[in-house]
């Protein structure tokens, strides 16, 4: 069985300057 | 006899960058976003590292289509006969030719970002895989209609730290 693991990343708006925590698609996990 | 006015130059004659965001690399992917009214960019990082030497990775626009075309040399400094040109073409992203885990620094200059046609760029970067020290040159272009609102850096391994910085030139 493979275990498919949740990857965050980081978004920067630059007109605002927020960070956001966003979860990563990995598009070579199986589905 | 009248007289000579020499024309003021316009705003935007030369390039003058001027930074937009600074951050501190997180997690698998870090992104710019909401990038608008820039006709040049010009992408910066400073002691990249990740939790491996892994994949890295630059996307515009979230845009994982076939709309990557670029050419590279890289050598590998530690051993002299690893060196070399490659093209790819139609690629998903732009992939760094080598897995790099630690001091990966790379600057990225993309052209016609605020247009509707093709995206030039040209960059290098160099890293540590290892022990070995790798370094590459790119020149490319991105065939996409948009233009660009998103920068996306990832490093499959996750654990990214160190500083991306972006700059720009305005319209």
């Amino acid at each position: 069985m493979t275990k498919k693991l949740k990857k965050f990343g980081i978004e920067v708006n630059v007109q605002t300057g927020e960070i956001t925590e966003v979860e990563v698609i990995d598009e070579a996990a199986p589905e | 006899m009248g007289s000579t006015t020499i024309p003021a130059a316009s705003a935007n004659a030369s390039d003058n960058w001027v930074s937009i965001s600074s951050v501190t690399a997180s997690g698998t992917s870090t992104s710019f976003t909401s990038i608008s009214g820039y006709k040049k960019l010009m992408l910066r990082g400073a002691s990249l590292s990740a939790s491996s030497n892994t994949a890295w990775t630059i996307t515009f626009n979230s845009d994982t289509g076939a709309k990557y075309d670029y050419s590279y040399a890289y050598a590998d400094f530690s051993a002299s006969s690893t060196y070399g040109v490659s093209t790819v073409v139609g690629n998903g992203n732009i992939a760094f030719p080598t897995n790099m885990g630690s001091n990966v620094m790379l600057m990225i200059t993309i052209n016609n970002t605020d247009t509707t046609g093709l995206k030039t760029l040209s960059g290098a970067w160099a890293g540590f895989s290892g022990s070995n020290q790798r370094g590459n040159n790119i020149i490319g272009s991105y065939l996409a209609s948009a233009s660009i609102s998103t920068i996306t850096v990832a490093a499959a391994a996750g654990g990214m730290g160190g500083t991306l910085s972006l700059y720009g030139v305005a319209i």
